[in-house]
């Protein structure tokens, strides 16, 4: 008696797979059921695309990239200039819109080289264990050791100031808490049966850390990847206020907070104001985001 | 004739830490084992026995603390990196539960390239049409191989991995409880195409199972293993009329049948 | 009243992101004081949800809907059992805190800190040593010692139901056996019912006066359990039993049930059973078997239209 077991498969496979789990009909499911995270997401999607459509989203893109009108300056928001324009006569909107190119740039860059540092590290000492791990983690400790904000600033005074150095020394300071996670996980998934099995066929080593060990370990990194991407700006806009992060003529939040702080006083709130709200609007649209992204790639969560 | 497997006064032990001493823990003590070419062995006993430390020692995934396991008159223990390659091939092992035996985030395709990837020189067309040849003698459509693990049953996943072990055409095939997590009416499919893939191939299986029914079911010999030794091995046929050890005895009154 | 649990068409559906799931579909069935009720089945056909429902262990997005009476009395069918009603696990490791003493966490249950009465528990749950138990960690005590353990946990609830969800599954061939003799004589000595959800035949077997046989969340075969397993007469029992290994069936191909479980998402027209049965016909499509009593003695009933009906 032979059985026709494959007829009826348990679902069927999807064309279109973003993760192996979602698709675009369980996404709307996910709106229903997270409606603030799914805010958040739109909120991202309208930074990405404001920061890649910059140029084309203002009148004024020539002074989003420097350019100054001083017989402008400081007009409060108006007609012309929806957010007014700051000390040098630019318009803040083309500047807010630029400065979101920074931050993008920033926010990317500082997660993916914090990324692939971080699995890199936390994949190797994971899987060998024993010195392999030890060295590898008691490297991890000395950057640990330093509070992260304290370690990009002391890198960015090392290195200058500029956009490449803040991406540098925001990464350095943020791959060890992915080296660890990375780690853990790795540690457990060492012992799990799939992992034995391919011991057991004869898969080399290298081949089953990159294709079945890091694979199952990224979760909990893309969810630390999410809210970093916030924390990112944040940190950056930080960085700037202390006058160590992209020069100018540079489009940067964190600048417009520095320049712009002085003029609050005497009420002129737009320049520092807008360029405020957009960071926070930001980095919390990326922390709520990170919430859904564990939604979405932890079955558990979603209680299966 | 020589054995396949030849186990001697094999030793496993680890190293654990409990209340601030390091204490080492014999998991197997000295095991004496052989098994025949073309036999169906089944080594049960209750958790903690050993048996699948056993298994895992022949296998490669365990590392010995002493003695000798011989395939086919090679020494295993210690061997260099290609003996072992070359004895990867003509010794493999399946799980317990099939749906945790392979990778989540690949597909069932990818999961079968790799054996033969790893141990044959084809290329990619020749490997890829071997992957459904495999998936059709157990019994699975071509379609099987772009599904992920989770969209299986199973019995469906039981025969992705029973595929991927066989894809090397090894000699000697160790089941670790592979129906245990199994409803009973797959394990029944599952069951009967294991005795039908060793009289087509000329197989040796060696069952690691704690289910007594189901080692009668399959078994030649049967060896009880308890706290790290063998303390009875005999055929099938005699063990059950006629246990000689009282921990089979006790075994046998405990276990229980429809 | 004789009749302790009546449960009534119950079905439970849970919401996922791709469709909702249909565990349970209608499941009738009554536990009668002082029994033991096997509740049979395969993975996925609805025997633990049924009663984690009524317990009330079933997430917020569960639309549980039937009715049940307990004692008599109507009660709700999302957790009012829980108040009459103990759970024990499959894995017992799970269902304890790993931070707390056995003593503590039975402290917690039994609302009493009293040493003696704590250990009484242990004792009637068959532990050895109840007074070092009380102060091991469950990492500390053995798979057996656990569920015993958790089984003292059910105890200090005092309830007049216990249900068992596959208890001995996870444990050894041999504590196997004296959790379950400890089950049968928990219901002798202190008049408790006990509904025993397993997948396991021989369990069901050895222990139960009656069982239910699930297939799909449906029931499909109830009586006294010695009839049931020597007088299979829904098709699905029949296979299921031939699907067992057996001493007299060594050396022969065992009856696999050809086909899948049918999706929990799909609507089923007609019997669950139909597209798997060597015996459908078209009628089986059309509509769902009512349950009929078959055989020889009243009390023995299956949802099939193909079997003899009692005279």
């Amino acid at each position: 008696m032979s059985s026709t077991m494959d007829e009826r498969v348990v679902q069927p496979a999807r064309r279109f797979r973003l993760l192996p789990t979602m698709t675009p009909g369980s996404a709307v499911w996910y709106y229903r059921r997270n409606w603030l995270g799914m805010a958040a997401a739109t909120l991202i999607g309208l930074f990405i695309l404001a920061a890649i459509l910059a140029p084309w989203l203002t009148p004024f893109a020539d002074q989003g990239r420097g350019a100054t009108n001083l017989p402008n300056r400081l007009q409060s928001p108006n007609g012309t200039h929806w957010f007014g324009t700051d000390d040098l006569g630019r318009d803040v909107m083309a500047r807010l819109l630029f400065g979101a190119r920074t931050a993008l740039t920033i926010a990317i860059g500082v997660v993916v080289i914090a990324v692939i540092i971080g699995v890199a590290v936390g994949a190797v000492a994971g899987y060998f264990g024993r010195w392999v791990d030890e060295i590898l983690m008691r490297i991890t400790d000395v950057f640990l050791a330093f509070p992260p904000l304290l370690l990009a600033v002391i890198v960015a005074a090392a290195l200058g100031a500029s956009l490449r150095n803040t991406i540098i020394a925001i990464a350095i300071s943020w791959w060890p808490w992915y080296a660890r996670q990375v780690r853990a996980q790795v540690l457990s998934l060492r012992e799990r049966p799939f992992i034995q099995a391919e011991q057991v066929i004869g898969v080399p080593t290298h081949r089953i850390i990159a294709q079945h060990i890091v694979p199952n370990a990224m979760s909990p990194v893309w969810v630390q990847a999410a809210s970093d991407l916030g924390a990112s700006v944040l940190t950056a806009a930080g960085l700037s206020f202390v006058g160590l992060g992209p020069r100018p003529p540079t489009a940067d939040w964190g600048v417009m907070i520095a320049d712009g702080r002085q003029f609050v006083l005497s009420g002129q709130w737009w320049i520092a104001g807008f360029a405020g709200i957009a960071i926070t609007l930001v980095a919390l649209a990326f922390n709520l985001m990170g919430d859904v992204v564990r939604d979405v790639t932890d079955p558990k969560s979603r209680g299966e | 004739m020589n054995p396949l497997v030849e186990v001697r006064d094999l030793q496993v032990a680890y190293r654990t830490r409990q209340d601030g001493r390091t204490r080492s823990v014999r998991v197997i003590d000295g095991l004496d084992l052989d098994v025949h070419e073309g036999e169906t062995l089944a080594v049960v006993g209750e958790s903690g026995s050993g048996k699948s430390t056993l298994a895992g020692s022949i296998v490669g995934l365990v590392r010995p603390t002493g003695g000798s396991i011989r395939f086919v008159g090679t020494e295993l223990l210690g061997a260099k990196r290609d003996v072992r390659k070359t004895m990867q091939r003509q010794i493999q092992l399946v799980f317990q539960n099939p749906l945790l035996s392979l990778s989540p985030r690949r597909r069932v395709g990818f999961l079968l390239d790799e054996p033969l990837r790893v141990h044959t020189g084809l290329d990619g067309d020749a490997r890829r049409a071997r992957s459904i040849e495999l998936v059709e003698q157990f019994e699975l459509s071509a379609a099987i191989l772009d599904r992920f693990p989770h969209e299986l049953s199973g019995g469906q996943a039981q025969r992705v991995v029973l595929a991927r072990a066989l894809a090397l055409e090894p000699r000697l095939m160790l089941f670790d409880e592979p129906t245990s997590a199994l409803d009973v009416s797959v394990q029944a499919g599952v069951l009967n195409l294991l005795q039908r893939l060793k009289s087509e191939r000329y197989l040796t299986y060696v069952f690691i199972t704690h289910d007594l029914a189901v080692a009668r079911h399959l078994a030649d010999r049967i060896a009880v293993m308890r706290a790290g030794e063998v303390v009875e091995l005999a055929t099938a046929a005699e063990l059950f009329t006629n246990p000689e050890h009282e921990y089979t005895r006790a075994l046998l009154a405990s276990s229980l049948s429809v | 009243m004789t009749t302790l649990l009546e449960v009534d068409d119950l079905h439970v559906t849970f919401a996922t992101p791709t469709g909702a799931v249909r565990a349970v579909r209608g499941v009738t069935l009554d536990v009668d004081r002082g029994e033991i009720l096997g509740v049979v089945g395969e993975s996925g056909c609805g025997k633990s949800v049924t009663f984690r429902a009524l317990l009330g262990l079933t997430p917020a997005s569960a639309s549980v809907t039937g009715t049940a009476r307990f004692d008599g009395q109507p009660i709700d069918t999302d957790g009012a059992l829980c108040a009459h009603a103990a759970l024990i696990y499959q894995n017992p490791g799970a269902a304890l805190n790993p931070v707390f003493t056995i003593g503590q966490q039975l402290a917690m249950v039994a609302g009493t800190k009293d040493r003696a009465v704590l250990a009484a528990l242990l004792t009637q749950a068959s532990l050895a040593d109840p007074e070092r138990t009380l102060d091991s960690y469950p990492h500390e005590l053995s798979g057996g010692m656990r569920q015993r353990a958790v089984i003292a946990f059910a105890l200090a609830q005092k309830p007049s139901l216990l249900v068992a969800d596959e208890p001995t599954t996870a444990l050894d061939v041999t504590t196997q056996a004296q959790v379950l003799d400890l089950i049968a004589s928990l219901r002798n000595e202190h008049d408790l019912t006990v509904v025993l959800v397993s997948h396991d035949l021989a369990v069901i077997g050895r222990l139960c006066d009656r069982v239910a046989v699930l297939y799909c969340g449906r029931v499909v075969e109830l009586g006294q359990t010695e009839q049931v397993l020597s007088d299979p007469q829904h098709p699905y029992t029949r296979a299921l039993l031939q699907s067992t290994p057996r001493p007299d069936l060594v050396g022969h191909d065992l009856a696999a049930i050809p086909g899948l479980v049918p999706d929990g998402r799909s609507e089923i027209v007609g019997c669950s059973f139909a597209p798997r049965c060597a015996q459908a016909s078209k009628e089986c499509e059309t509509a769902e078997p009512a349950m009929r009593s078959v055989g020889d003695t009243a009390d023995h009933r299956a949802a099939c239209i193909h079997v003899a009906v009692a005279p």
